[in-house]
């Protein structure tokens, strides 16, 4: 009884003690891991997008719920013309501190984006010429014929010329000046990140939006989950499922579902190593993983992929490949063709994610079934990618998702074509390479989808990658906020310009 | 003494010399590759490659070395390769948060521990002594980073009496930072609300570092009065008829104190580990936190800073400790002068 009178009465003594709430209507979302920059040119971790995406805005926007569709930002038309593309700009946009918004800033931001090859540089990297006719028209020529450029400028921020001319690298890195929704107001590092709303902005808000946002950098996520249920934070970045999950339960708080991951985790088999440089091999390990062991780890949330390709992507041919389940008999029936019964691999694997080391572990037991022997061992990620190039691994673990809203090339392109940084196993087919050099110079969007069906189908053959599973996004959100939505071609990110109270 | 206290700062320096080059050289037997976090998924192999070479990374071993150790006399810890800031800039920003964790703990530690030994020695064996041994026994058998969650669960989830972390309540506007020291920077802003909210959020950090360190500095304060209790100079005193709070306050507690001492800069030590933990949990800005946060994505030069500048701290307490023992007993002059 004293306990309970107590707890009544302690908070109420200290808050009278404290200082006076602050009256403005703030939102408070803990993320993950402090931005090591905030250069729109260099941002490249979600944690960094979080506050990019939201100061910065973008040429076009892309419909979370179809991103497909692409939506105007700061170019209100654009159209294509074989190697040349024209936008045409919204006018009287202007940037937070002032400064009037036009084509020159356009061409200096990607011109800033090309030179320094960092963060998401390569989403355009075909750009050839940046040009600016007249202060409402940029054109921009590419070294050839690509379809998807308007829908990769969807991830590129734009910032203003007179800040490109007049500060080095180092202001950019710790200041923003952009035409977005949010204004950046202060960094404490190690602490938080604040932005006030931009009441000249361009756009629309909902009602109840916030006026100010505070970023907060909460590195434990037990620590994120607790804050969100106790009501510290409104929202955050990345809480554990099991607690997401638990947390959605209670009154007061929904769930937001949603779809962004490619691959969660995908297992890269190395090709050029036995005993997986054998075909018949690596097919008996792709049927022999028990692909509803993961998906019981995650909850029953989420599919098993058929491809690399996720249904939800513009064009992809998900729905009509078939299915890709355990089936045992036909593993032993492989291996056999294979002649390697009772062979030996070594996985070096990152030791930083749960689910790369429990599928690891899933590999293990279904190999073991068939009788292959599966050694893992793990390491930081570099040494774990490192082993695999130089052959001292038969597999390495990712996590895959895609940035670009519509084009799937680029992911193609780090993942499964030569020199790409992620093609760990060293895959390599000629005629994947030549569909993808060719699939954004085709204007047929039909056959566009056909070419991306048949490299999708080479590389499901060719059993270079058992893609483990593609877990469904879950997302925390209390009853009194609402508007979040998940961003498909993110890692989970957050628009604060469409967050807003409920009453 | 002037010889000892100059032998004591070669020795110093020597530890700290040997501290950077061992964490050196572990940080770079890491097979760990900061530049692939910096260019990220979908970077090509020329990106990671060229990322490297901007932060020397490719150089031999021994040139970095070279390099590092040039910059380190002069004062230069390197650079952030996740802030992108000098570290020693970052050190200079995250430093008077730990400080202010460390100096709270430690007084609450030295208040406690002596408390709750001065009513342990009152009747050894008695209850309080038993319930004083059971209290510190259970505070330091729980690992400190358990004790840390327990103790955000139960007096934030379960009670919500005081915050998760951080150091200031997240919807308000702290006070203009003067020193650094929030504490401090609350009573210069004339905000006793604000200086009242500070203590709540350091309050839990504070007393998990507290409650792991208490066990042994209780039991050893307990020790060296037990000792003390049985000298002829107490039994003298107490016949001459002083009271027992002038035997223990007059007499006693001075002449234990050279071995509380002692425990004491050892504690010291632990304390600087418990801190940098308790950062991590807790969300608490200070050095820990950053070199956690830098060591996660193998960023070197933080952590080897933070090597550093623990070790600095634990041997320039050494130092004032040895000053301190003549102070306290005259006879340990002679030893170092």
């Amino acid at each position: 009884m004293k306990l309970r009178v107590l707890s009544a009465l302690f908070p109420t003594v200290l808050a009278i003690c404290a200082a006076p709430v602050q009256a403005q209507s703030t939102f408070v979302y803990a993320d993950t891991s402090e931005p090591s920059t905030i250069d729109p040119a260099k941002a490249n971790a979600n944690w960094e997008f979080t506050i990019t995406r939201n100061v910065f805005d973008r040429l076009v926007n892309f419909d979370l719920d179809d991103p497909a569709v692409l939506e105007p930002a700061l170019a209100t038309e654009w159209s294509q013309d074989g190697t040349t593309w024209t936008f045409k700009l919204r006018e009287g946009v202007t940037f937070h501190d002032g400064t009037p918004f036009d084509s020159a800033d356009v061409k200096a931001s990607l011109d800033r984006l090309k030179e320094l090859g960092r963060g998401q540089s390569y989403l355009v990297s075909g750009i050839s010429e940046v040009a600016a006719p007249d202060p409402a028209t940029v054109v921009i020529t590419t070294e050839a014929p690509n379809v998807y450029l308007a829908g990769n400028l969807a991830r590129i921020e734009i910032a203003s010329d007179e800040d490109i001319a007049n500060h080095d690298e180092a202001w950019f890195g710790e200041n923003a000046n952009g035409t977005g929704p949010y204004k950046f107001v202060s960094w404490t590092r190690g602490t938080q990140i604040e932005l006030a709303r931009n009441t000249e902005w361009w756009g629309s808000f909902p009602e109840g939006v916030f006026d100010r946002v505070l970023v907060r950098v909460v590195a434990d996520g037990q620590n994120r989950a607790q804050g969100v249920e106790g009501g510290t934070y409104d929202m955050a970045n990345f809480i554990p499922l099991d607690d997401a999950m638990r947390i959605v339960e209670r009154e007061g708080f929904h769930k937001v579902e949603g779809n962004n991951l490619w691959a969660w985790p995908a297992i890269y088999l190395n090709v050029n190593l036995a005993p997986t440089d054998n075909i018949d091999f690596r097919s008996a390990l792709v049927k022999a993983f028990d692909y509803e062991a993961i998906k019981a780890f995650n909850q029953g949330l989420g599919t098993i992929p058929r491809g690399p390709v996720p249904a939800w992507f513009p064009g992809s041919p998900e729905a009509d490949m078939p299915e890709i389940k355990t089936d045992v008999e036909g593993a032993k029936a492989d291996l056999a063709a294979s002649g390697l019964g009772g062979a030996t691999m070594k996985c070096v694997i990152p030791n930083t994610v749960t689910e790369f080391r429990f599928s690891a572990t899933v590999l293990q037991a279904a190999a073991q079934q068939i009788g292959v022997t599966v050694e893992i061992e793990e390491a930081p990620f570099v040494e774990a990618i490192t082993a695999i190039k130089e052959n001292r691994s038969n597999c390495f673990i990712l996590g895959n998702a895609n940035l670009s809203p519509n084009d799937a090339t680029k992911f193609f392109a780090a993942h499964y074509l030569e020199g790409g940084f992620f093609n760990a196993g060293k895959f390599r087919d000629q005629e994947l390479e030549d569909l993808i050099a060719a699939m954004p110079a085709e204007q047929d969007e039909a056959k566009r989808a056909e070419m991306l069906a048949k490299a999708a189908q080479i590389v499901v053959d060719s059993h270079y990658i058992i893609w483990a599973a593609r877990p469904t996004t879950v997302v925390v959100e209390p009853d009194r906020i609402g508007g979040y939505r998940i961003d498909p071609a993110e890692y989970v990110n957050i628009r604060f310009w469409e967050i807003h109270a409920v009453e | 003494m002037a010889g000892f206290i100059g032998r004591r700062i070669l020795w110093g320096a020597l530890v700290l010399l040997l501290v950077a080059v061992i964490t050196f050289f572990l940080s770079r037997v890491v097979p760990a590759d900061p530049a692939a976090f910096l260019a990220g998924q979908n970077a090509s192999e020329e990106t990671v490659a060229r990322i490297r070479a901007e932060h020397g990374l490719d150089q031999p071993m021994l040139l970095q070395f070279r390099d590092y150790a040039t910059g380190l006399v002069q004062g230069d810890l390197g650079e952030s390769i996740r802030t992108r800031r000098p570290v020693a800039q970052d050190m200079a920003q995250f430093l008077p948060a730990t400080l202010e964790l460390l100096l709270v703990s430690f007084a609450a530690y030295l208040v406690l521990s002596l408390s709750l030994a001065i009513l342990a020695v009152r009747r050894p064996g008695g209850a309080m002594d038993g319930a004083v041994r059971l209290f510190t026994m259970l505070g330091t058998g729980i690992p400190v980073f358990w004790l840390g969650m327990a103790l955000q669960f139960v007096f934030y989830y379960k009670l919500q009496w005081f915050p998760l972390g951080a150091r200031f309540p997240i919807r308000e506007i702290a006070p203009p930072e003067v020193t650094g020291f929030l504490l401090v920077d609350c009573l210069i802003a004339g905000n006793p609300g604000a200086f009242v909210s500070a203590l709540q959020y350091i309050a839990l950090p504070a007393l998990t570092v507290v409650l792991n360190l208490l066990a042994v500095g209780t039991r050893m304060s307990r020790a060296a009065l037990l000792a003390e209790r049985e000298r002829l100079y107490v039994r003298t005193a107490r016949g001459k008829g002083l009271s027992p709070r002038q035997v223990l306050f007059g007499h006693m507690l001075r002449n234990a104190l050279s071995p509380i001492l002692t425990v004491t800069t050892i504690q010291f030590g632990y304390l600087l580990s418990w801190v940098i933990l308790v950062e991590v949990i807790f969300d608490w800005p200070g050095i820990g936190l950053y070199a956690f946060q830098s060591f996660q994505v193998f960023d070197y030069s933080p952590v080897i800073a933070l090597a550093l500048v623990s070790t600095f701290g634990f041997v320039v307490l050494n130092l004032l400790a040895d000053l301190l023992y003549p102070v306290i007993d005259p006879r340990v002059e002679a030893v170092t002068s």
